[in-house]
């Protein structure tokens, strides 16, 4: 038969008479997106996402059922087509219900996969939810501990009990790689021949310099303290983030191959002009914000009156200043509150905390005020101090009763004094707490010639994108750049700082950031429907357990102590698993990106309207993300599938779809692979990821001897899921309930992990050599006490080629026998 | 299988026996289906079990078990007597037929009917179809060979496939389907007792010599024990030792408490697997092997293709792929044998296997290739004897029908059946570990037909014993006409309740295959 001639998108294709727009298109590399096309089969209500324009016809047709004709000329990407497109996945949107991405994760300023930790710790692998969170999070010992959690507080568990206990989780799965000894080093791509110079190895710093190594690149941190660690080390006390934690988690980022200068203070010992001419390419600004600012109290300047920030410090360095009996603390901050349980420890009567706003505004983390007060510490809330004086052998402070006044223009209620309420007290040792900021003398030495621009409230300016600052290759991130914030923080600004440095030593342009689709069922707690927890059992979070108060003041040893398995185990089950698990195959998210729908979170669907089935075993069916696109029922080969689409309105999407599964199913999850959303999903995938961050590797199923290729999607060293490839010899996309699931069994707990030899009833634990050196001896025991054939060998049709090669060979030629057979009769 | 999975669609008719294919082989069921549905293809079922695909045949048979020899020559009684067989393939490409001829000519539909219970009209039916096709195809599996004469059944069913000329055509076949991944490659590879990689017999001494001169060490020419034969020469105290690699012969093996006793017997017994099996529980030293996710390699299917298995994560815990860890204990034991990959090992046997000759990894990047692929360029064999068989012409062979070693009688009065199901895979190794095919599939099940349990008094899914001469187990029943009256089917996937404590270890005399077809057993109420 003769070919015919026609034109897509200006491109001249021969093709064969009777196909299809769609399979003229795909075989000549044009890709048509659809999104409810099956090869073979006709759909009764097509999606409509792949029409196109043809010339000489007034409406765009459809692709997938479009015979190609002599002479057409077809354009795939028109201004018509890409409107009607956008206004078919308008539709689609407007009737989808779900969270993309759950909220925790949205909230972390470090977007930290915490859905996707949770569910590696619920699965066992914990190494492998480790080394998800040091993606993004290098610090999880010290972060672990000491994080003000953002993400617990957008946890929608709150609304069934209490929300999940997500950073005790996390210091759960680092303090367990440290016990087991299980470090997970990756170790560094190829060194490029970019130096890089980190200055200040606080969290922003270790963070870039971690990600650079990461990265290949030669790193140098200099350190003006004695020791790494910043804050870590020297602003937060040994009772909440122990030295040696800290000591173990700058191991862990120094065997990534990191250089460091200790003692090495910048304006004082070096300047940025020096480390230019000394070959840096790249440098990186990592100071932190460590000078005080001033009170503007009277009487600061008192030889009675500290500062907190200094007072943590000469503590850490084990200097810890006089103080008297009666302490009291100025401030709301973290410092405050760690001062004043500092204080606590010591030989003192009675430590105060003065605060002029309420507990509510208090900046300080609210569990660590609780515990503070167990341990003691009095908080005297809307209270200011105006003044200290010395009377005698005590101070005399000036205190006054607060109101909060009418919000500002930013919302920010500012405390005003109560006329009349003036209070004196009495304290021996007053502490000052007030903020911090950077530090940047260094700028005022004569031989420094690179001086980036500075806010005016001493701040460095780093671009939030680029995080150069106004001085070419030198960049700036963490609290130099933002004042005060959280650890997270930092080493969020440190992490993205190396992949800018990274871009701009490598000339390579940073990846835009694309106009996400982030479907959610509510950004606040009141918006979301609460018919999403129906049947969810009650079950309140794990504590953790704490040395009790009366003991732990006695000492400044860590206070918490940590999840048990079991308890990590439990709590992390208790997750709703609010993000899609569909992240990364979901094709209604990524051609609604890709064809730049504009689709606000004030448009999403705000109600469920379908209850999930969960009942079959190896698929769950959530309604509310069904687009009706009807490849589930398209795709199955039994029958089995029953999709109805009901009340169908003027843009011809049904109003009402019910999804069931009867019992013709054999569990061939075809359905599931072939959904374009979340609708329908494997039971057994619960981390989601996104499409980009999963390997593919083609190999065979291990069950029947069909032999059916299969892929294996993998995250880390985990199997997320098996799928298949319809262009794969011999199976051609089918396969069975054991090839789509059963794989299951690779990462089960009961797998032999060590060689193990028999003493009497019971097996111990040996090394490989011991296990191999037992076994060669004794054959070759037996074979010469009674001949090389009173041994036998069976292999096994579970095993490769290769090692059934091998095996026989052992046999034959090692052994010296032809003992050897296999289970092809069983 | 001579022929191709997706040589299925090809074909005219399929005869289908001794294989419930939508459990055991879903994906080769699903291609039966679609040749039915979309080509038009027709089935003959001849299976004692009402299983799936009879849903889809022309025509189905159901002999009583154990009766295969005697329905095959009666539908080539059919086929002769009617003159549908195809005179000239028997001429051109076959021998012996005359003698073939003779024995079968004893079974006529009448006397097939009184043996096997198969309506002598529906015999000539199904008979008809067949030899009626252009492409005829005849898949089975352990229905067929899992016997005491499992051999003498697959001997007629070539008889039948060369008599119709449909050996060596697209479509056509005998096609065994091979019930696990890699049991093709196993055997190609010479883990057999009798024959180095590639069927090359241990007993011929141009073969020996050839073997001596690759591997460099001097080779015994005496022929091995079937692992079948093991257990009594463990009892004899001939076998002292035994290297267990990836399988589990305390579920797997007929007559399981004999196997059981036997190993403990054993001197040293070294077990190697991904699980702490029933098995490795005996032995002396437990290696543990990496799974199939976490090594390179290749599996060879049943219709021969040799495909790539690609390493995707690191092993599990401190295990080891099979492969290195045979590499450590030959070096430890002075005769190293050293490759660095498992590649290394698919280029010694291209060198030495002449049909894998043409297989190298660079050549399976997409589809595999099926063997016999003697040289680079060669494409590969889609189907096999398509000019001329291995030994030249197609040998007929006549073929007696033999009684089963153990039938039913008054004190054990039904017959056993063992098999898989879908959500299972033999010794339940792997998928006892997946929570969804447990949750399916948590126990074992007893299929006995209705009338029988009425006559027992016996409730859907009450628990009953069954007991044959070799032991007992407990099981729970489930009613239904899936099997004949009179015969009680069990899967073997389960360890605690092991149905091979009942099965029989009568062998086939030539493969060494046990009888798990056929056994006596009596039902008891718990």
């Amino acid at each position: 038969m003769s070919k015919f001639e026609i034109t897509i998108d200006g491109q001249t294709l021969w093709v064969d008479p009777g196909s299809t727009i769609l399979n003229a298109a795909n075989a000549a590399g044009v890709i048509i997106p659809t999104l409810c096309y099956v090869p073979a089969k006709t759909v009764e209500h097509p999606c409509g996402i792949c029409v196109v324009e043809v010339d000489g016809r007034e409406d765009l047709l459809p692709a997938c059922s479009t015979p190609v004709e002599d002479g057409m000329k077809v354009a795939t990407q028109s201004d018509r087509v890409i409107d009607s497109r956008q206004r078919v996945l308008t539709s689609m949107l407007s009737r989808h219900y779900g969270d993309c991405i759950a909220p925790c994760s949205q909230t972390c300023p470090a977007h930290i996969n915490i859905q996707g930790y949770l569910s590696l710790i619920a699965r066992g692998e914990f190494i492998e939810a480790l080394k998800l969170i040091k993606e993004k999070n290098p610090l999880p010992l010290s972060i672990g501990r000491v994080c003000p959690h953002f993400c617990e507080s957008r946890c929608r568990r709150i609304l069934v009990e209490e929300f999940i206990g997500i950073n005790h989780l996390k210091r759960f799965v680092a303090d367990y790689a440290i016990q087991h000894k299980d470090t997970d080093v990756i170790p560094p791509s190829p060194s490029s021949e970019h130096r890089v110079a980190v200055i200040g190895g606080g969290p922003a710093g270790l963070s870039a310099a971690y990600y650079l190594s990461q990265m290949g690149h030669c790193v140098t941190i200099f350190e003006a303290m004695p020791q790494l660690g910043g804050m870590l080390r020297y602003g937060i006390p040994e009772f909440r983030l122990p030295k040696k934690i800290v000591d173990q988690e700058i191991e862990s980022i120094l065997r990534a191959g990191v250089n460091t200068r200790m003692g090495r203070r910048l304006g004082v010992d070096f300047t940025i002009k020096s480390l230019k001419e000394e070959g840096f390419k790249a440098i990186f600004l990592g100071i932190g914000a460590w000078k005080n600012q001033q009170s503007g109290i009277e009487g600061e300047e008192l030889d009675e009156v500290l500062s907190g920030s200094d007072f943590l410090l000469k503590v850490s360095l084990g200097q810890a200043p006089v103080i008297g009996r009666r302490v009291a603390v100025i401030g709301g901050g973290d410092t405050a509150v760690d001062t004043a349980r500092t204080c606590v420890r010591m030989d003192v009567d009675e430590v105060v905390v003065i605060y002029q706003r309420s507990m509510m505004e208090m900046p300080a983390i609210h569990r660590e005020v609780k515990e503070a007060e167990k341990e003691g510490v009095n908080f005297i809330y809307m209270t200011g101090l105006s003044k200290i004086s010395r009377e005698k052998n005590f101070l005399k402070l000036e205190t006054v009763r607060m109101k909060l006044s009418e919000p500002d223009e930013k919302g920010r209620r500012l405390p005003i004094p109560y006329l009349g309420s003036e209070k004196i007290r009495e304290a021996d040792t007053v502490i000052l707490a007030p903020g911090q900021v950077p530090d940047l003398s260094w700028m005022e030495m004569p031989d420094e010639n690179i001086k980036p621009h500075v806010l005016a409230g001493g701040t460095v300016i780093s671009s939030p994108q680029t995080f150069q600052t106004s001085e070419k290759g030198v960049f700036a991130g963490g609290d130099v750049v933002r004042g005060p914030r959280t650890v997270i923080q930092a080493v969020t600004g440190g992490r993205k700082a190396a992949l800018a440095i990274h871009a701009y030593l490598t000339d390579t342009p940073l990846p835009s950031p694309k106009r996400q689709i982030n479907f959610t069922k509510g950004k606040k707690f009141e918006d979301v429907d609460l018919h999403n927890f129906e049947n969810i059992t009650l079950r309140l979070g794990e504590s953790m357990p704490v040395r009790a108060p009366e003991r732990r003041t006695r000492d400044f040893d860590e206070i918490e102590l940590g999840f048990t398995e079991e308890t990590a185990l439990r709590e992390s089950k208790r997750c709703l698993q609010c993000g899609c698990v569909a992240l990364n195959k979901c094709e209604l998210r990524s051609l609604s990106i890709e064809y730049g729908v504009k689709f606000p979170v004030s448009k999403m669907l705000k109600r469920r309207q379908y209850a999930i089935d969960s009942s079959h075993p190896f698929i769950v069916i959530d309604p509310n993300k069904c687009i009706f696109c009807q490849r589930c029922k398209n795709s199955c080969e039994y029958e089995a599938l029953e999709l109805e689409g009901k009340e169908f309105e003027e843009d011809g999407f049904p109003g009402i779809v019910s999804i069931r599964i009867n019992d013709k199913c054999v569990s061939c999850g075809a359905c599931v692979d072939n959904c374009p959303t979340g609708a329908l999903v494997k039971e057994n995938v619960t981390l989601p990821v996104a499409a980009n961050e999963i390997k593919k590797i083609k190999t065979v199923c291990p069950f029947c001897g069909c032999g059916c290729s299969i892929t294996l999607n993998i995250k880390g060293q985990s199997i997320i899921e098996v799928t298949t490839d319809s262009n794969d010899s011999p199976n051609f996309g089918n396969v069975c309930v054991k090839g789509r699931f059963g794989s299951e069994f690779v990462r089960h707990p009961d797998r032999l992990k060590t060689p193990l030899v028999r003493k009497g009833e019971y097996f111990w634990e040996v090394s490989w050599e011991k296990a191999i050196s037992l076994i060669a001896r004794k054959f070759l025991e037996i074979k010469a006490k009674s001949g090389p054939d009173s041994l036998a060998g069976l292999s096994s049709a579970k095993c490769t080629t290769e090692e059934n090669y091998l095996m026989q060979k052992f046999m034959r030629a090692v052994v010296g026998t032809n003992n050897v057979d296999h289970c092809a009769r069983l | 299988m001579t022929n191709s999975i997706a040589d299925f669609k090809k074909a005219d008719v399929i005869l289908l026996t001794g294989s419930n294919s939508t459990e055991n082989y879903p994906v080769i069921a699903l291609n039966m289906k679609k040749a039915i549905i979309e080509n038009k293809t027709k089935l003959i079922v001849v299976d004692p079990r009402e299983i799936e695909m009879v849903k889809y045949a022309e025509i189905w048979l159901r002999p009583k078990p154990g009766t295969d020899v005697v329905w095959l020559n009666g539908m080539m009684y059919v086929i002769i007597e009617e003159n549908l067989y195809d005179a000239s393939y028997v001429a051109e490409r076959t021998e012996n037929f005359m003698a073939m001829k003779e024995t079968v000519m004893k079974y006529n539909p009448e006397f097939v009917e009184r043996l096997t219970g198969i309506p002598s009209e529906d015999l000539k039916k199904a008979a008809r179809i067949y030899a009626q096709a252009q492409k005829g195809s005849i898949a089975y599996a352990m229905g067929i060979t899992q016997h005491a004469f499992g051999t003498d059944n697959v001997k007629s069913i070539a008889n039948l496939a060369m008599l119709c000329g449909n050996v060596g055509i697209e479509g056509g076949g005998v096609n065994p389907l091979r019930g696990q991944n890699n049991v093709q490659g196993a055997c190609d590879m010479g883990a057999l007792p009798n024959v180095f990689p590639g069927y090359q017999s241990v007993s011929e001494q141009k073969n020996v010599k050839k073997f001596e001169e690759a591997w460099g060490i001097k080779l015994s020419t005496k022929p091995g024990l079937a692992v079948t034969d093991m257990w009594a020469a463990v009892l004899n105290e001939e076998l002292k030792g035994m290297y267990i690699m990836g399988e589990n012969p305390v579920v797997s093996d007929p007559n399981l408490k004999h196997v059981k006793a036997t190993l403990k017997k054993l001197d040293f017994l070294v077990v190697q697997d991904i699980f702490m099996t029933e098995t490795a529980k005996l032995a002396h030293v437990v290696l543990p092997a990496a799974s199939f996710a976490e090594k390179d390699g290749t599996f060879t299917n049943t219709e021969r293709r040799v495909q790539r298995v690609r390493q995707g994560i690191e092993p599990i815990g401190d295990s080891r792929p099979d492969w290195e860890i045979i590499c450590s204990l030959s070096e430890k034991m002075g005769t190293p044998m050293n490759y660095n990959h498992s590649e290394e090992i698919m280029e010694e046997i291209a060198s030495l296997v002449p049909s894998y000759g043409g297989i190298h990894y660079e050549r399976l990047k997409n589809h595999g290739l099926q063997w016999p692929c003697p040289s680079w360029e060669h494409p590969g064999t889609p189907y096999l004897h398509n000019a001329e068989f291995t030994r030249g012409k197609g040998l007929f062979q006549s073929v007696e029908f033999i009684l089963p070693n153990e039938l039913p009688n008054k004190e054990y009065p039904f017959l056993l059946s063992t098999g898989r199901e879908l959500y299972h895979y033999n010794s339940g190794t792997m998928t006892r570990k997946v929570k969804g095919l447990h949750a399916i599939s948590p126990e074992v099940i007893a299929e006995i037909h209705p009338s029988d349990a009425e006559k027992k008094g016996i409730e859907n899914k009450n628990i009953v014993k069954i007991v044959s001469r070799r032991g007992e187990i407990k099981a729970r029943v489930s009613i239904t006409k899936r099997s004949p009256e009179g015969t009680v089917f069990i899967p073997f996937h389960f360890g605690e309740m092991a149905v091979n404590l009942l099965t029989n270890d009568a062998l086939d005399p030539v493969a060494r295959i046990p009888e798990f077809k056929v056994c006596a057993v009596r039902i008891e109420q718990v």
